[in-house]
């Protein structure tokens, strides 16, 4: 649900009379022109609330809500008022999974609402320009909100958005409890770190949480907008991996962001030295070549032999990046893999060995040369037309993949 | 790799077209026989979907 913008169209004045009586109107009320627009607009508002209401109503057995906020400063706070808490009370029974991004103002509202079969929340962050306290004091009511659903709750999912200048999520996380239920925790913040000022309060509360955790989502978004350098940490995935202790029992998928991109990854291959049983694993943001990727499989024995899906991303894609991940993953049964490019062999030649491993490559040449041509092609058009626009970046959408995960 | 399980291959392969695709998954299911789905990692779609 993306709650709309009504705009009622202007009513003009259609004969001498009504003009007149408008005209004496505005004589006793300079502002009567706006108040009758506003009430015409209170009108129409009740009016979609009430079709609205009325559909909702016969959803008797829905079990997954999505209100969305486009981060348009301009909107109807009735709508948002009536999404949240009545519609929530409507559907309290059979929500299982809720997906909220709203205006933090309405925030409060969700401190009455109880959802006692809620399995699955995932919530954005969006606080724009608003100072510290009043983000602090907007999600008074969230957190209680939150807290409210732990007998119930299996997963997690906080994401923010760039724009939130002042949002530290450190403080959040301070606040949840425990969790008894909780299997899935998922965060995605700007990679700078700028939305999580002491990850340790993150780590507290995943340690808090994590007899029963099966997955951990690390994930990263666009840099953040806060300015003030002391909020930083560029490292806060690493830090959480490395304080992560004990180790989480239970950990079978992972997805972690490898940031920073040239950091060395010595936090996520000791991370997964005592989480070797996990099942999935998905290094994301930066290329590995061959040896980094060999490096992390081989932080133990039983995690390349345990993995069942695995998601990279690699600069070039060749047979023999296959052909090793096949050798080290033999239970692998879904690979997810990011490419910049092709890179091919000689024309015709084959890499398959006798014992039936390698891999068929004498396509690729032609993929080479097709794409060889292609480039020059492009590097043509871009100096002859200075305002062509390069490229687009083809990253994964991870919320699709996920769904053949 | 004729005895490896894979199932799905997810690829996200830039500047290559639909031929240039159908090649690579004719490669691939060649050496990878219980391979059943090769797909676009942005869009999710089979890319038989595509070609056929």
């Amino acid at each position: 649900m993306q709650p709309w913008l009504v705009e009622p169209r202007t009513k003009s004045p259609r004969s001498a009379t009504e003009n007149f009586f408008i005209w004496c109107s505005q004589l006793v009320d300079p502002d009567y022109t706006k108040k009758v627009a506003e009430l015409r607009l209170q009108k129409r508002l009740s009016k979609d609330i009430k079709r609205t209401s009325l559909a909702f109503k016969r959803m008797v057995h829905l079990k997954e809500y999505n209100i969305y906020w486009d981060d348009n400063p301009h909107y109807h706070p009735e709508l948002y008022r009536f999404f949240l808490g009545p519609t929530l009370d409507l559907w309290k029974d059979h929500l299982v999974k809720l997906t909220i991004k709203v205006p933090p103002v309405f925030l409060n509202s969700l401190a009455r609402v109880l959802l006692p079969k809620l399995e699955s929340l995932c919530f954005t962050f969006s606080t724009g320009n608003l100072p510290s306290s009043d983000i602090e004091n907007a999600h008074d009511g969230f957190i209680v909100f939150v807290n409210n659903t732990k007998p119930t709750l299996r997963s997690l999912s906080f994401t923010s958005t760039k724009a939130s200048e002042n949002l530290d999520m450190s403080l959040i996380f301070r606040r949840l409890g425990v969790f008894p239920n909780l299997r899935v925790i998922s965060i995605s913040i700007p990679y700078d770190g700028g939305h999580l000022s002491n990850p340790i309060n993150f780590v507290k509360f995943l340690l808090r949480n994590g007899a029963l955790l099966r997955e951990l989502n690390l994930f990263t978004n666009l840099l953040s907008l806060r300015k003030e350098a002391k909020h930083h940490d560029i490292e806060w995935i690493p830090h959480i991996l490395d304080a992560i202790r004990p180790p989480l029992p239970r950990l079978r998928r992972l997805s972690v962001a490898l940031r920073p991109i040239r950091h060395l990854l010595d936090a996520v291959i000791k991370f997964l030295a005592v989480h070797p049983e996990v099942t999935s694993l998905k290094l994301l943001d930066r290329c590995l070549t061959a040896q980094e990727l060999s490096s992390i499989l081989a932080a133990d024995s039983r995690l390349a032999q345990n993995l069942g899906l695995l998601h990279i991303k690699v600069d070039t894609l060749v047979p023999d990046l296959l052909v090793s991940i096949a050798r080290m993953c033999p239970e692998l049964e879904t690979l997810q893999l990011e490419c910049q490019r092709l890179r091919v062999y000689r024309p015709g030649v084959m890499t398959r060995n006798a014992d039936g491993t390698g891999f068929v490559v004498g396509t690729f040449s032609f993929l080479f040369l097709s794409a060889v041509f292609a480039y020059s092609f492009i590097a043509v058009r871009l100096v002859c037309s200075p305002s062509a626009t390069l490229r687009q970046p083809y990253y994964a959408k991870l919320e699709i993949a996920d769904t053949f995960a | 790799m004729q005895n490896w399980k894979l199932q799905t291959l997810s690829l996200s392969l830039p500047n290559s077209n639909f031929s240039q695709v159908k090649t690579i998954e004719t490669d691939l299911r060649n050496s990878i026989p219980t391979l059943a789905r090769i797909t676009d990692l942005k869009t999710s779609l089979l890319y038989g979907q595509f070609i056929y």
